[in-house]
């Protein structure tokens, strides 16, 4: 039997352990950092195997877009989108533009899907109510108030959209104003992913506010996300791994909030009350685009856990109910890694 | 194991062993210094996107940074970092307390003030969603 040459095989194990090395390097490259305050949040955007100048340009397009959108459908400003539709909407028919154009038609199947438990035009209400920006007010609108915009229709099935030219949309209730607030940072996020990809990061995980979408994987694993227990900012109650593409997007009664006589009160308002909504502390959804998640987890939070049964068997979702009790349904629960002790798994 | 040893020492030169030797040294200095260091030893400050400081988390220090709307203070101690004052009227990035985690982060989105803990989380996510 030929012996092996030494020197072979003196090098043959060295570059074994270099491989050894360097495919332990490749399992956690150095993570790129990008962020910007947009959309009256912190956006994060965190990429991996990406050259820095290929990620600064691509993440500075992104926020580029994302100020855009932001310019475009804030409810603060007179003069963009979403006040000149207010203006006309509820007179006529309004041709849309972009963001509005790719926006509305998904707001409104989320609308009816959601049997209205997502309402894209609460405007009004949320006006009242003095949740648009901070500061909040010290106590509730007075309910004649609420009930009076609600006899208005401002909690109705109220917007219509045609094909003319383009596409158009009006809204048939004058107490209706549209207000995209539920869906639009996910909009935002869908279209930062895109972004991203086209400008060379195929590796990315974009977090805007803690809503979150996920391009590609981190190294060799998904990206992890940690879903927070909404009574105890510190602790995380479970982890979900997130596929290539996937959203995950919670809403809570724990953001823009105010308290009044020892109860707390928030900005998501259940459309059939006009005032926020009670069924649950927290929504959380899955799913391939960020702008349905978005709609879907307001829409979870007002109905409760019984709105699982209108998200459907593939659509992954979470809600902790009012008493503080998790419910799931069967795809959201093969996705979690529960760690909570005190919140018992759904 | 003592077969394994007799091989390699018919199948190496010394100077294949001395090579060998060398790598597997660098690869445990390696191992310590990227894959078993400390994480959350650093806080980034970050401005208006911009990083602005760097700070030790091991040393116990308050620092004023200006933001858009004024100025923001920042307290280190105990391993952590967290806002103690803010120009903004909600006062959520006071509210939001300390930071220890590597990968945790806060900000003042009014003043645009951010503070993120370096390093990647050892706790099992990279991002938590709320």
């Amino acid at each position: 039997m030929n012996r092996p040459e030494p020197h072979r095989v003196g090098w043959t194990l060295l570059l074994g352990l270099l491989g050894i090395i360097l495919a332990g390097c490749q399992s956690n490259p150095e993570p790129r950092h990008g962020q910007a305050f947009v959309m009256g949040t912190l956006v994060e955007i965190t990429g991996i195997g990406v050259s820095q100048a290929t990620f600064t340009q691509a993440t500075g397009a992104a926020f580029r877009d994302m100020r855009a959108i932001h310019d475009a459908l804030t409810p603060v400003a007179s003069d963009n989108a979403l006040a000149a539709f207010n203006r006309r909407a509820t007179r006529q028919w309004t041709p849309l533009e972009d963001p509005l154009r790719s926006l509305l038609p998904r707001a409104l199947s989320v609308q009816r899907a959601s049997g209205n438990a997502f309402n894209p035009h609460l405007g009004r209400l949320v006006g009242l109510w003095g949740f648009r920006e901070p500061p909040f007010p010290d106590g509730p609108p007075k309910q004649a108030a609420v009930k009076a915009l609600l006899a208005a229709g401002a909690g109705d099935r109220a917007l219509r959209l045609r094909r003319s030219d383009g596409l158009e949309a009006r809204l048939t209730r004058p107490g209706a104003a549209l207000d995209v607030g539920g869906i639009a940072k996910g909009l935002a996020l869908d279209r930062a992913a895109r972004i991203l990809r086209q400008n060379g990061v195929s590796d990315a995980l974009i977090n805007a506010g803690g809503d979150l979408r996920a391009l590609g994987r981190r190294g060799d694993r998904p990206w992890r996300i940690g879903i927070r227990n909404p009574r105890d900012r510190d602790a995380v109650m479970a982890v979900v791994a997130l596929e290539p593409g996937e959203a995950i997007v919670t809403s809570g009664d724990y953001e823009r909030t105010f308290q009044h006589d020892d109860r707390r009160y928030h900005h998501l308002l259940d459309p059939a009350t006009g005032r926020p909504a009670r069924a649950a502390r927290q929504a959380t959804v899955l799913g391939p685009r960020a702008t349905e998640a978005d709609a879907w987890s307001t829409a979870l939070f007002v109905a409760g856990s019984d709105g699982l049964d209108r998200l459907g068997p593939t659509q992954p979702g979470l809600v902790i109910d009012g008493a503080g009790n998790a419910h799931a349904n069967l795809v959201m629960r093969s996705r979690l890694d529960w760690q909570s002790q005190k919140v018992p798994a759904p | 194991m003592t077969a394994f040893l007799r091989f390699l020492r018919e199948a190496t030169t010394p100077a294949d062993r001395l090579v060998l030797a060398a790598a597997w040294t660098g690869m445990v200095i390696l191992a310590a210094t990227a894959w078993s260091a400390p994480a959350g030893q650093e806080v980034v400050v970050i401005v208006a996107g911009e990083e602005v400081r760097r700070l030790d988390l091991d040393r116990e220090q308050r620092i004023t940074v200006d933001g858009r709307q004024g100025s923001t203070e920042l307290r280190v101690a105990d391993g952590g970092v967290r806002f103690t004052h803010a120009p903004c009227s909600a006062k959520r990035c006071v509210r939001s307390g300390w930071q220890h985690r590597a990968g945790a982060s806060a900000a003042c989105v009014p003043n645009k003030v951010m503070v993120r803990v370096a390093g990647t989380s050892e706790q099992g996510w990279d991002a938590v969603n709320y």
